[in-house]
């Protein structure tokens, strides 16, 4: 399920139709099926839907089984059950979650909690993530620089149609696309690239099984790029929803998820320093948050609720900071939105701005570069963006 | 074989009809020669440059619309040219073909009498370019020379394209946009050089002005309008701040054939904290003289010492002659932002005259031109100023015309106040460098402003609701002034009376340039509407509700004729 949604995931947040069309069929032939936790105990087994060959994530011929496979085999034996396999071709895309609808399988491996993945998947929960899960930075190991703002100019391979394509193109990258990761791999082989964003857990395999490759994956990517990644389960099934938590939260306990990524030279994804987040810090890979689904786009920086002392500590209310900020407006703010927030009308007037602190960092940070707000990740620090924010919550309003 | 030779036939149809149709064209581009240039003033059908003639005097020597018939002008067409920029183009027209910028997307090339389009350039900016731009996506326009259109990018380069068909001939990186070097005038073309000036003065670039070859694009001279190390005035820049000491060009020069001189104003010294910067600051807020083979600065004249007020000297500078207390005067003439009209000798740069057309409440300038402030009206740190003219300018970057007969002035001028104040800022790589806060302190109005050059008084004014702050002036041999406005009107008034005697509401906010051409003996009347640029962004509370409320922005042409 990986493949679905690395290959296609710019789709869950842009192209709704289209995903909504791929799932009204699959409503037509849903079965309601309920398979409660009692009726998993008294079968004896749990049967996991897996692409049948997309290594690292998972392969028919069990050799080795693939990182998804391993973990759902981990979390069936905490759970007192066996594993089996029930193997789909995941490049159907949504057409393959009908597996799962249908009852063929009790549940899906690697699905991102992902909110407009779910609005869309609304016969569809996600468990709590076992990994992070998104796109990594593959660099030259010998390349001149190891950094991937240094590649602005110069250009960076992505895959066409996935996140970092959109992601870097909103911000000024020159991109080179290629059509699947294995005509990335060749661009290295024939020093096309000297660096690439491309789906972490390949990049980790292919960096991991050929010492050779003369390539290193970067733990630290953008924000943008993460994505926590659980398993797939029917929403009815609550119960079975919860007994898999339960297994996860303890494998990642007892570093057993943790030894199955280091046979997949899984890459821990983190932020980047230099692109920090505000609320919710990077945290390691393997224990990634349970608590809220990451949003799309702009709101991906933040949990859904902030606590009054989450935001006091995130974004002091002080006249320094807010001094501080004003400065900071004037030299990237001011120049469009005006003299103290006041628009003079073709540009969005701050003063009206809706969502949240952690809303307005997300859209600082990345900006809506096709409406002519830049990204400013590159030019602000989170600091500094944090600063600009509270002085613009501070301005009196109209 | 048979598929092979099928589709060498259809290459080679395909072929033909593309070499019928281009010369079609390529029979009706007439050379823009030095001496059609030159003698703009004799080809009344044409509107070569982008001042109309070298001296910029937008003033067209067609007289057939007259303050008798001018009632009767309509829309010949109006067309919707596909952009949401602000249009701050002057189209250049040449033997019925009308070049034309659309913002930084299109470069156009219209068949004026019946508005087909004849070729269209497709322009592609970096997508991280809005933050480096003060003020939008806008373009001044593109210039013509020999078979080539020349234009200047936002991300600075400079582009030559065949006039015949619009394709690329060559393209020169000047600067580094990341640096907040942009592009937004139109070039300036002078015996096979083409010169640019780049817009940054509110991102700490220090103005540089360039000429290259028209037909190979090689570099030919280039000048830096900051002095450098042991360049006189290099000393009145203290702190060390000629490094990012802005004092941008950005704005088409001007150009006096008799002396081969190029007339440049310079911009606001960088950053807008005076006290950043201790000393005139020579070679900003200023009118530079540079020779127009070598780039030589001839002479130079400083309106504004140490600016405190971003009152940049970018205004152009027009050439005219005449008669003042009999004398004759070889003026060139700048309506600046600080709300005075300085007349110099445009043969040494002194001082002539001056006088205010607009509301101003700072003080006066003397008769040795120097600006004499009076207390409370210069900013600094820690002190707040309220004053008018505000860094918008008594006149903005909307050009002025002249009637070279007559001699009088009319100025698209701006009736808005401010309040500013200084304070410590640090340079930071693609962020403004101002260290300035400036509030208006209310909706800003405007007027058009007749000044009679001769006697040095304001002779009339029409006012306007909103500040005339982008839309450039057009007179004409009729005895018509033309203006566009904020609100998307395209006014014309008498020369002599300044009274308005029609009046058009185009489709969206006026911020570029009129013009006037003949083809097939038919005289017409040409702006391309769509609102944008600096003002909406800028100006915050000096915006009138009516613009906020009532203008959207969309770029259309609006070409008119006289009707029955």
């Amino acid at each position: 399920m990986t493949r679905l949604w690395t290959t296609s995931s710019a789709f869950f947040a842009y192209v709704f139709v289209l995903t909504a069309l791929a799932l009204s069929s699959g409503y037509a032939s849903a079965q309601s099926t309920i398979m409660p936790m009692q009726v998993l105990k008294d079968r004896g087994n749990i049967r996991l839907c897996a692409d049948a060959e997309f290594l690292p994530h998972s392969d028919s011929k069990m050799n080795p089984p693939g990182f998804d496979v391993e973990v759902a085999q981990a979390v069936a034996k905490h759970m007192g059950l066996d594993a089996t396999m029930h193997w789909v071709v995941t490049m159907k895309g949504f057409r393959a979650l009908r597996n799962l609808y249908d009852g063929e399988c009790d549940f899906f491996m690697g699905l991102p909690r992902d909110e407009s993945f779910l609005d869309e998947a609304f016969k569809l929960d996600v468990t709590s993530p076992y990994y992070n899960g998104g796109f990594a930075t593959l660099v030259r190991k010998d390349a001149k620089s190891q950094t991937l703002t240094d590649y602005k100019a110069s250009g960076v391979g992505v895959i066409m149609a996935t996140v970092p394509d959109v992601r870097l193109f909103e911000r000024g990258y020159q991109r080179k696309l290629y059509r699947s990761f294995e005509e990335v791999m060749a661009a290295f082989h024939n020093k096309e690239i000297d660096v690439a964003v491309v789906p972490a857990l390949e990049a980790g395999w292919a960096v991991y099984k050929d010492e050779q490759s003369g390539l290193r994956v970067l733990a630290d990517t953008d924000k943008a790029f993460i994505y926590p990644m659980g398993f797939g389960v029917r929403k009815k099934e609550k119960d079975v929803k919860a007994a898999i938590d339960a297994a996860i939260e303890a494998l990642q306990k007892d570093g057993t998820i943790e030894k199955i990524r280091a046979k997949y030279g899984v890459p821990a994804l983190a932020v980047a320093a230099a692109g920090a987040q505000p609320a919710a810090e990077a945290k390691p890979a393997d224990a990634a948050p349970a608590a809220e689904p990451a949003k799309p786009k702009d709101e991906s920086a933040a949990p859904a609720a902030h606590s009054a002392e989450a935001l006091a500590a995130d974004f002091p209310n002080d006249e320094k900071t807010i001094d501080k900020g004003r400065r900071l407006y004037k030299q990237a703010c001011y120049k469009c939105h005006g003299e103290n927030g006041v628009s003079g009308g073709t540009i969005p007037d701050l003063r009206r701005y809706k969502g949240d602190h952690y809303e307005m960092f997300a859209t600082i940070q990345s900006g809506r570069v096709e409406k002519g707000m830049p990204a400013w990740n590159d030019y602000l620090t989170a600091d500094e963006i944090k600063k600009i924010i509270v002085y613009v919550k501070s301005l009196p309003p109209e | 074989m048979t598929t092979k030779r099928l589709l060498l036939g259809t290459a080679l149809i395909a072929a033909t009809f593309a070499s019928t149709s281009v010369p079609a064209l390529s029979l009706d581009w007439k050379d823009v020669t030095e001496d059609r240039l030159l003698n703009a003033d004799k080809n009344p059908d044409d509107w070569l440059l982008y001042g109309r003639n070298y001296g910029a005097q937008r003033h067209s020597p067609l007289s057939q619309i007259t303050t008798k018939n001018v009632a009767k002008l309509k829309p010949a067409y109006q067309i919707a040219l596909g952009s949401l920029d602000g249009q701050e183009v002057t189209p250049v027209v040449n033997n019925g073909i009308m070049i034309l910028a659309v913002s930084h997307q299109y470069i156009d090339a219209v068949e004026v009498a019946t508005g087909k389009r004849l070729w269209r350039y497709e322009l592609t900016l970096p997508a991280d370019i809005d933050q480096f731009a003060c003020c939008g996506r806008v373009t001044k326009g593109a210039s013509l020379y020999g078979d080539k259109v020349f234009f200047g990018t936002l991300d600075a380069r400079l582009i030559a394209l065949n006039a015949k068909d619009g394709k690329l001939v060559w393209e020169k990186k000047l600067e580094d946009y990341k640096s907040g070097y942009t592009i937004t005038m139109a070039p300036t073309i002078v015996k096979g050089k083409v010169m640019v000036g780049f817009a940054g003065g509110e991102f700490g670039i220090t103005g540089q002005i360039l000429a290259l070859d028209t037909e190979t694009g090689n570099e030919v001279w280039k000048t830096s309008t900051v002095p450098q190390p042991g360049e006189p005035g290099y000393d009145t820049w203290g702190l060390d701040s000629t490094k990012y000491g802005g004092a941008a060009s950005w704005l088409t020069a001007t150009y006096d054939p008799a002396q081969n001189l190029t007339f440049w104003g310079t911009g606001n010294p960088a950053p807008w904290n005076a006290a950043m910067r201790p000393g005139d600051n020579v070679g900003s807020t200023s009118l530079l003289a540079l020779d127009a083979d070598t780039g030589k600065k001839v002479w130079q004249f400083q309106h504004v010492q140490n600016d405190a007020w971003d009152w940049d000297s970018m205004n152009e500078a027009v050439t005219i002659d005449f008669e003042k207390d009999g004398k004759p005067v070889k003026g060139v003439i700048q309506a600046h932002k600080n709300g005075f009209l300085y007349t110099l000798d445009r043969t040494n740069g002194k001082f002539v005259q001056a006088v205010a057309f607009a509301n101003v409440d700072w003080g006066t300038v003397n008769a040795q031109g120097k600006m004499e402030v009076l207390p409370g009206k210069r900013p600094g740190v820690g002190v707040k100023a309220t004053l008018c003219p505000s860094f918008f300018g008594g006149k903005g970057w909307a050009h002025l015309a002249v009637d070279p007969k007559s001699a009088m002035a009319f100025i698209p001028t701006m009736d808005m106040c401010v309040t500013m104040d200084h304070e410590e800022t640090s340079y930071k790589k693609g962020t403004m460098y101002l260290g300035a806060s400036g509030e208006m302190t209310g909706p800003g109005k405007g007027a058009l402003t007749a000044v009679d050059l001769k006697t040095n008084k304001v002779a009339w004014s029409w006012p306007n609701p909103s500040p005339l702050q982008a839309g450039s002036a057009l007179t004409t041999d009729g005895g018509l002034v033309f203006v566009g406005t904020l609100e998307g009107n395209l006014v014309a008034l008498d020369q002599t009376s300044g009274k308005e005697l029609w009046n058009y509401r185009t489709p969206s906010g006026i911020v570029g340039g009129t013009i006037s051409f003949g083809s097939g003996g038919k005289q017409y009347i040409a702006v391309v509407s769509g609102y944008g640029g600096a003002f909406p962004l800028w100006a915050g509370k000096g915006v009138p509700d009516h613009i906020k409320n009532s203008v959207n922005k969309g770029a259309v042409l609006n070409v008119f004729e006289l009707g029955e």
